[in-house]
């Protein structure tokens, strides 16, 4: 297994130094990703990651600093790299995109121009080259009118279309990894449905890897082979996707999928998780999810538990799951 | 019912506590302006004025309009620490009586002009058509001469005074603070807290007083402050060309004035009512925009 | 028959807007001539994209705009006649709680007075007796009492909800409109919310109008939906019906848009063309003609009526027996 891995995050440790106190963000992530595969890295507000995410890219801005951990990417460590060396790995093998296409897109230049820059600076061709893949792949991801849209304004474009042109750039330079922080939770439903159809035709033709950041469920199950959920600053579960969703080990896990209205189920109540997320600068002693957990033992408020492989690649951090440790 | 009564009382002394321990976002304010040396060197010297002038009389060795032809223009000693000018009168003593003619014409004018400001700009925005329209294109009257020279005019037709450069700073310095505090009224207007207010019915008085202005405090404040150093200054600057305070006043801007033509002789006659009008200004304007910074949200980041 | 609590007839809302210097001035059909009644005790849905005019609606009928033409009639009041001062006694009864739990709560204002203004408002002058239903209300959302002298950055993104909802029902309302009420909410701080409110409607006999974008939550808490499309309805169905069995292509694409959080799920999306329309430049016909994947001849010069098609289900399109499942 170890060798073929893309990128392997280990024991990752990102922290926030705020004049309240120390601000755990991501504290002891480990998970990895293969050639090819689409990993979903899903939770809720304060899980952790954005950060993470962040984190393999070196865009932690201060007061946050990684204070701890590995991020092999490719066989090297980023978090041992210059900047200089990061600075070339970005946009060109890791590339990422975001939630609100507004404000990663420069709103004073045009958007084939933004492209070409992509092409000119990462491999080096000539403007007018560069400007004419820049409309080659507006026209692959869907732009209608390509050529008229290159000569056009970020706001002059739709939000669909902005996240698409944001798609293009981050997959122009062809990058080996693709992270993708909630690239459809601002946009209206059709035109989501519109970019994860974009999305699953792009993994099937280029075969990038993605890392796809969200809160929803739904779309990490419509595109992602594997699933991470994440819980004040650490993974819970990890597994393949349908083994997530029939299997879910983890009390966190299970709450959540509990709690989904379902279009295709509807339930007379929602089940709740109760109590709040925790406060990352004070966080529970030993298991951080116990105090909201409906069958916490004693062990859960004072030891952390492990992550564990309990089989067929199914990863889980509950102390309650250890009977379920077959041998992988 | 005794219970919810007890609560009652309970509650207004709460109330009390809570203006005095002051909510996190206060505390935040305070923590960032605390951490920034150059507002804590601002505040500093605010503070050490705000002293002198309150305990003046209790800190001036002299009195500052006794004549003593027998010292006149003395240069600074062990018994005059800032020497003594033609009249033989302690510049020190004078200087420290001065730091009281400028707390009142730094206070007076801008908080006159901020509550008319405030008053004017607020209906203004929250009324909006046709009064905002005239409210708004009378400020831009105001607005539209230079500040100094109209200050000038004001002061010289109504006669040289104190009293009468303050008038004229009230009516150089209200309109900015009206086209303020309209912007955030306007914006603040559209607010969902407010809306959700006139949803229950609220009534407009109460919406400007408890919901928009309460508000739209922070920046008027920063200006304030600010201000406060730049009215200091423009009235030390109305006296030194004879239109503020008259001799013998011991404010700051007409001793430098009437100190103009011994400058070079002696030294010390303007010298140092000058340097305490820079000082003062300077810690106003830093304490200012320490404040500025520390209220800006986008610069308050953990 | 008795009469429905809310009654929207040919409702009508155009903001004008100007091009420029030299432009003429262009509208916004924000709502185009709505009809719609909303009968006591029932939660009804109001589904629709950006643009499409759901959120003027919930504000029109709430009286918080003042609409272009048509009416609305509340428990018999036809809410746009009436004068300052029976306006305010009416809003007693229509209350709303909006999306943003961090923008609708007045920073400066403790929970107390946000809670408990609105009964000083209307006749509850005496402090104690302010006081006790204060307290009341704020347990019966879910919140402690000790909390009513906070301010309301104290408090998560939920529990400010619950404040705003607090708020809202402390009149003993008949009607709310519910704004977006979950969307900046995490789904599991969503799922308490959601039961809340359904709670609050059966203990309250509550009437909602829930506004949203989001179908799950819509399915979940009303009985009748209305899909909006750039200021008109274009399909209105009990909810069952409307997600099982939708006539018109607009709701079918919706349905199939939404993610389901099952892997194995096997489902045909509809994937429409083009970006969501602006309410500025409508196109003729039927609305929806430009994306709709099944456009014909037809579609672009007629627009189609909101008619019954089955027993309590209205479709808005010329085809709507083709689709219908």
């Amino acid at each position: 297994m170890g060798d073929e891995d893309l990128l392997r995050v280990s024991d990752l440790e990102t922290h926030f130094f705020s004049y309240r106190g120390v601000v755990k963000a991501v504290d002891g992530v480990f998970f990895n990703m293969r050639k090819g595969e689409s990993l979903g890295l899903v939770g809720e507000t304060g899980s952790g990651k954005s950060v993470t995410a962040l984190s393999i890219m070196r865009l932690i801005p201060p007061p946050g600093r990684i204070v701890g951990g590995k991020v092999i990417f490719q066989g090297e460590n980023l978090l041992e790299k210059p900047e200089e060396e990061m600075r070339k790995i970005r946009g060109k093998r890791i590339s990422m995109i975001f939630q609100d296409p507004m404000t990663s897109l420069n709103p004073v230049f045009r958007v084939g121009e933004q492209l070409a820059e992509v092409f000119t600076q990462h491999q080096g061709l000539d403007k007018k080259e560069a400007e004419k893949k820049s409309v080659d792949l507006l026209k692959s991801v869907g732009i209608p009118d390509p050529d008229r849209r290159a000569k056009q304004f970020p706001h002059q474009l739709s939000g669909g279309m902005r996240q698409r042109a944001m798609i293009a750039m981050a997959l122009a330079s062809r990058p080996d990894l693709l992270i993708a922080d909630e690239p459809t939770t601002a946009l209206d439903v059709t035109i989501q449905a519109q970019i994860l159809e974009l999305i699953k035709e792009l993994k099937r033709e280029v075969g990038t890897s993605m890392l796809l950041i969200t809160h929803n469920l739904g779309v990490v199950a419509e595109t992602c082979d594997r699933i991470a959920i994440m819980y004040a600053g650490s993974i819970v579960e990890l597994a393949k996707s349908v083994t997530l969703f029939k299997n879910p080990l983890h009390p966190y896990t299970r709450g959540l999928l509990d709690c989904i209205p379902r279009i295709d189920a509807p339930k007379e109540k929602l089940a709740v998780i109760p109590g709040l997320v925790p406060d990352l600068i004070q966080p529970p002693l030993g298991c951080k999810f116990h105090p909201r957990c409906e069958c916490p033992s004693d062990r859960c408020s004072a030891e952390k538990p492990q992550f564990l492989n309990v089989g067929d690649d199914h990863w889980v951090a509950c102390d309650r799951n250890v009977g379920n440790i077959r041998n992988p | 019912m005794g219970e919810v009564k007890e609560r009652i009382l309970g509650l207004r002394k709460e109330r009390l506590e809570r203006l005095a321990t002051l909510n996190p976002e206060t505390k935040l304010t305070l923590s960032l302006l605390r951490r920034s040396p150059l507002a804590v060197i601002g505040i500093s010297m605010v503070t050490i004025f705000a002293f002198i002038a309150l305990l003046g009389p209790y800190l001036a060795p002299y009195d500052p309009y006794q004549l003593d032809l027998s010292v006149r223009f003395s240069p600074p000693s062990a018994g005059h620490w800032f020497g003594t000018d033609g009249e033989g009168r302690d510049i020190f003593s004078r200087v420290v009586f001065g730091s009281r003619y400028s707390l009142v014409a730094g206070l007076v004018p801008v908080i006159s002009a901020v509550i008319l400001g405030v008053i004017l700009g607020a209906i203004a925005g929250f009324k909006g058509g046709k009064i905002e329209d005239l409210l708004m294109r009378i400020t831009d009257m105001f607005l539209a001469f230079p500040s100094t020279i109209l200050a000038m005019a004001i002061a010289a037709g109504l006669g040289p005074s104190l009293e009468n450069a303050m008038i004229a700073m009230i009516a150089v310095w209200w309109p900015s603070y009206a086209r303020l505090v309209r912007g955030s009224v306007l914006s603040i207007k559209e607010t969902e807290y407010v809306e959700a207010a006139r949803a229950t019915g609220e009534t407009d008085i109460n919406l400007i007083f408890r919901y928009v202005l309460p508000n739209a405090l922070s920046p008027i404040i920063v200006m304030a402050t600010l201000d406060i150093g730049g009215a200091i200054l423009t009235a030390a600057g109305l006296s030194f060309i004879g239109l503020g305070a008259q001799p013998p006043t011991p404010e700051w801007g007409a001793m430098v004035n009437a100190a103009r033509i011994y400058a070079i002789e002696y030294w010390w006659l303007p010298t140092f009512p000058g340097l305490a009008i820079l000082a003062v200004v300077l810690g106003f304007n830093l304490f200012g925009d320490g404040l500025r910074d520390a209220l800006d949200p986008r610069l308050r980041r953990i | 028959m008795t009469m429905a609590l809310m009654e929207i007839a040919s409702l009508r809302k155009h903001f004008p807007i100007k091009t420029g210097l030299w432009g003429e001035p262009k509208l916004v059909r924000a709502v185009d001539d709505v009809d719609l009644t909303i009968e006591e005790g029932e939660s009804f849905g109001l589904v629709g994209e950006s643009g499409c005019g759901k959120t003027t609606l919930g504000k029109l009928i709430l009286r918080l705009l003042e609409p272009t033409a048509g009416k609305v009639s509340f428990d018999g009041h036809s809410l746009f006649d009436l004068g300052k001062e029976e306006m305010r006694r009416i809003r007693k009864d229509l209350q709303i709680v909006f999306q943003d739990p961090y923008s609708s709560l007045n920073p400066r204002m403790t929970v107390r007075d946000v809670v408990g203004r609105p009964l000083e408002l209307h006749g509850v002058v005496d402090e104690s007796e302010r006081e006790k239903r204060t307290l009341d209300l704020l347990e019966k959302v879910g919140l402690s009492r000790e909390q009513a002298s906070r301010y309301p950055h104290e408090f998560s993104g939920g529990q400010r909800q619950r404040i705003a909802i607090a708020r809202a029902i402390g009149l003993n309302p008949r009607f709310i409109t519910l704004d977006e009420p979950t969307s900046a909410l995490d789904v599991s701080v969503q799922a308490q919310i959601l039961n809340l409110l359904k709670q609050l409607q059966s203990d309250l006999k509550l009437t909602y109008m829930l506004v949203s974008h989001n179908l799950s939550v819509v399915r979940h808490l009303t009985d009748h939906v209305a899909v909006m499309y750039l200021g008109k309805i274009v399909e209105l169905a009990r909810t069952p019906e409307l997600f099982e069995r939708s006539a018109h292509p607009y709701t079918k694409a919706l349905v199939s848009a939404i993610p389901i959080p099952d892997p194995e799920t096997r489902r045909q999306r509809i994937v429409l063309k083009g970006d969501v329309a602006s309410p500025i430049d409508v196109p003729p016909g039927c609305r929806f003609h430009t994306r709709c994947p099944y456009t014909k001849d037809d579609c672009k010069s007629e627009e189609p009526k909101l008619q019954e098609f089955t027993s309590e289900h209205l479709v808005a399109c010329h085809f709507a027996g083709d689709f219908y499942s």
